[in-house]
């Protein structure tokens, strides 16, 4: 037990298009923790799904104790006693704990006296006094992760997966699953521990392997490694040129936040936007950027906060939903909520500003000046369409990006939300989209843009707000931009 | 703050109670006001006849609560049930033997489940929308088989059954065939791995998949199960009656079925549910509705007034189950 091995080889992931993981090469010993750390998309959640069997690797080998073993299914993984804590833990509410912590364990017939026993076992190895008979559903998230936990080491405990185990967890709850990694590890077994939380690598992992673009890009003994040079690493080097003439002043306040709250995210959250301005809002996945916006937006309902917006008549307050009429945003997922893809394009642009197309005497639609407006924004933008009937799904990722701006800037907003508008976008649309966003900047709007791209922030901020844990946690003018000092704030 | 949120708790433990024991409350409710209205409601005849006629529907429902809990629908089991049944009265007419005749429907039924199940799983064809062909398909053949008009059952199978009757102590064979169906679906579901593996595919599809548990497997056995079912139902009717005939047989099951199992706590987004107590209740809460009314003298024609209205009713309760599991 003391010299269990676990020897990752060579191993690298391809999803279609792109390459996840390559050559990734980890030796993790029994009695230590390695800890996993990098930015979203590098490659953490993947290496350990292919471990529990959720993915398939698409080269190299996976040896326990010099054994080669292959995994293709997450039966497989528990069969070689890895026990796998996602992410989110993977409940069945209606369900007990017990069910939940043996499901995929269950052999012809049920002995719920047997199972309430064993899963009280596994339950009891963490202190942990949930019933086995209670439904997970009546229980809290933390308390539904330590479930997740006993699934996990029933699974022989020998080999164990955290997969930001942290991200639903209150301060006390941390600091008991530390406990128990602890505890784990004096046991000999093998862990891994995923992060994008320095803080939380620093304080329980021995080892560190930090990922960037699916390959480790540096790994040691935590204590050797300063945080430093991990961060470097995380972001890693190139250097970013500032646009010095693009420097300009901002002094016409146009929207204001005030002590936004709204649940776990954001957390009191008060800002300025000025008139021409761009502002990167910054954050790791899970930082509350989207809810932030969406709170604001009116979507999810704040419970406490304000917001006051310039509409020409100075600042006032005015009410979560009325924030819609003078904000365009462009949201995170155009797929699921940004177009109505089987419409065709004229459609889908002037969808947001139907009242402008009202015709005497009985309000009918004038489809006519729809079409001619959508054509317009069409030439304007250099969507590559054959025509504006052509339908929204069958254009490229990167058009249709542009379709979304071009519907919100026919209304002419005062105030753009801007939540990642360049994912899945290709680089010569990127670049346009960048410029267009510059334009609308000066042309006046006021621009909030959400991005997990850093170069993007970059390129395009004239300052940057850092979200950390639904709080902003820093805010940085443009001349001081500073890849590392970014990171330093929101790990 | 605090005893506020205390209130707010308790409040909505109270308001959990009302939800989970609504039709507990009702059928309380209910047999209160008809046997205050009749004393023929609780007389021992009309109760045994009131659950011998409550069985092809709770053998019916038994299938779909199993499909229900898997967030999947069967829109095809009352023309299974009409296939069914009219196959076994051919075949009874034409002279053969009643077990044999009988375990052949039975597999016919199992047959047109696991074409149900072809077409799902394999297919992915939304399990409404394949259902819903089957059932228009299935009417037809149904017509067909028994040239439009009904057919009557053999004295041979009449005889039979009276047998069977005879050997359960003069219980009848559907109410002890249907009660019977019912506990060992409840002990399938509560007792095996094969039943806990549906609750779990119905709590979290995603997540099922995540542990390794063969998804399509699951479905395709439920769907299996509920046409099996179903097929059982449409004997239990023709028995029931005497005969088939084309456009009654089976007719509107599906939704009478989802009704009681819905009354009966199984949630339409599935996850949730159970055989016994809660289907067999919501059956019996149908069924007495109607017997009640019938004892009363009612026209006929308040009947579907009063099921909408029970329907309605159903449905607003699953709805305030979910909200409620949401907001927590």
């Amino acid at each position: 037990m003391e010299n269990m091995v676990l020897k990752l080889e060579n191993i690298s992931k391809v999803f279609p298009g792109v390459k996840a993981l390559s050559d990734v090469t980890i030796e993790a010993r029994g009695g230590e923790v390695t800890g996993l750390i990098g930015v979203n998309g590098a490659g953490k959640s993947t290496l350990m799904n292919i471990l529990g069997g959720v993915h398939r690797a698409s080269g190299g080998k996976i040896f326990i104790n010099g054994e080669e073993i292959s995994i293709h299914s997450p039966q497989d993984a528990e069969n070689h006693g890895i026990g796998f804590i996602h992410q989110e833990p993977i409940t069945f509410n209606f369900m007990t704990v017990a069910e939940n912590i043996f499901l995929s364990k269950l052999k012809r017939g049920v002995n719920y006296r047997k199972l309430n026993e064993e899963a009280k076992k596994y339950l009891q190895m963490m202190d942990c006094d949930i019933k086995p008979n209670m439904k997970v559903g009546d229980l809290p998230i933390g308390e539904r992760q330590m479930v997740e936990i006993a699934r996990a080491l029933s699974c022989g405990g020998k080999i164990l997966l955290f997969d930001e185990p942290t991200a639903s967890f209150t301060t006390t709850e941390k600091k008991k699953l530390f406990e128990i990694i602890r505890e784990l590890k004096n046991h000999g077994a093998v862990i891994f521990f995923i992060s994008h939380f320095l803080d939380e690598v620093e304080e329980i992992s021995d080892k560190t392997v930090v990922l960037r673009d699916g390959r480790v890009v540096i790994s040691g003994w935590t204590k050797d490694i300063p945080r430093s040079e991990i961060l470097r690493n995380m972001i890693g080097g190139e250097v970013v040129q500032l646009d010095e003439s693009a420097k300009r002043v901002f002094d016409e306040v146009v929207f204001k936040a005030e002590g936004i709250t709204a649940g776990k995210a954001p957390v009191d959250v008060s800002f300025q936007l000025h008139k021409g301005e761009i502002v990167g809002l910054w954050g790791l996945m899970g930082s509350g950027r989207t809810e932030l916006v969406q709170t604001l937006y009116g979507l999810n309902r704040a419970d406490r906060g304000k917001v006051y917006i310039d509409t020409g008549h100075g600042l006032k307050h005015v009410s979560f939903k009325k924030v819609r009429e003078y904000c365009g945003y462009v949201t995170e997922a155009r797929h699921d909520d940004g177009l109505f893809l089987p419409w065709p394009i004229w459609k889908n642009i002037t969808s947001p500003n139907l009242k402008a197309y009202k015709k005497k005497p009985f309000s009918f639609l004038d489809f006519k000046k729809q079409k001619e407006d959508a054509e317009e924004y069409v030439k304007k933008l250099n969507v590559k369409t054959p025509s504006v009937q052509t339908r929204i799904e069958s254009l490229s990722g990167g058009n249709q990006q542009k379709v979304i701006m071009a519907k919100w800037l026919l209304r002419k907003p005062h105030i753009f939300l801007l939540d990642e508008p360049t994912r899945g976008v290709d680089v010569g649309a990127k670049a346009e989209i960048h410029k267009m966003i510059q334009n609308l900047a000066r042309e006046g709007t006021a621009c909030l843009l959400i991005s997990s791209e850093i170069e993007e922030i970059f390129a395009l901020s004239d300052r940057v707000l850092v979200l950390n844990r639904g709080r902003i946690a820093a805010e940085i003018d443009k001349a001081n931009i500073d890849k590392e000092i970014l990171m330093s704030y929101c790990v | 703050m605090e005893s506020n949120v205390l209130k707010v708790n308790g409040r909505r433990k109270i308001a959990k109670f009302f939800v989970n024991y609504a039709l507990y409350m009702l059928i309380i409710a209910l047999v209160i006001v008809y046997a205050s209205l009749t004393p023929l409601f609780l007389s021992g005849q009309n109760i045994v006849s009131l659950l011998t006629n409550s069985a092809p529907l709770l053998v019916a429902s038994v299938g779909m609560t199993l499909i229900l809990i898997i967030a999947e629908i069967d829109l095809s089991i009352g023309s299974i049930a009409g296939v069914v049944a009219s196959l076994w009265i051919l075949m009874s007419q034409a002279d053969m033997n009643i077990v044999l005749a009988t375990l052949i429907a039975i597999m016919v039924g199992a047959a047109i489940g696991a074409v149900n199940a072809g077409l799902i799983v394999g297919l992915k064809i939304n399990s409404f929308l394949a259902t819903l062909g089957m059932q228009i398909f299935l009417r037809g053949f149904v017509y067909i088989f028994t040239n439009g008009a009904q057919i009557l059952m053999t004295d041979a199978v009449k005889q039979a059954n009276a047998a069977v009757k005879g050997v359960l102590f003069g219980l009848s064979p559907l109410l002890v065939f249907g009660l019977l169906i019912a506990i060992i679906m409840t002990l399938v579901y509560r007792y095996t791995a094969f039943g806990r593996k549906v609750q779990a595919v119905g709590c979290n599809k995603a997540a099922s998949v995540k542990l390794g548990v063969n998804v399509n497997m699951i479905t395709a056995l439920c769907f299996i199960i509920c046409g099996t079912l179903a097929g059982v139902a449409g004997i239990l009717t023709a028995t029931n009656v005497g005969m088939v005939h084309p456009s009654n047989i089976g007719s509107g099951m599906e939704f009478v079925a989802i009704t009681a199992c819905v009354l009966g706590g199984t949630s339409l987004l599935g996850g949730t549910g159970t055989i016994i107590p809660g289907t067999l209740i919501g059956v019996i809460f149908l069924n007495s509705i109607e017997n009640g009314l019938g004892l009363l003298g009612a026209s006929a024609y308040a009947y579907p007034v009063v099921r909408g209205l029970v329907i309605y009713l159903a449905m607003l309760t699953d709805s305030f189950k979910h909200s409620m599991f949401v907001n927590k």
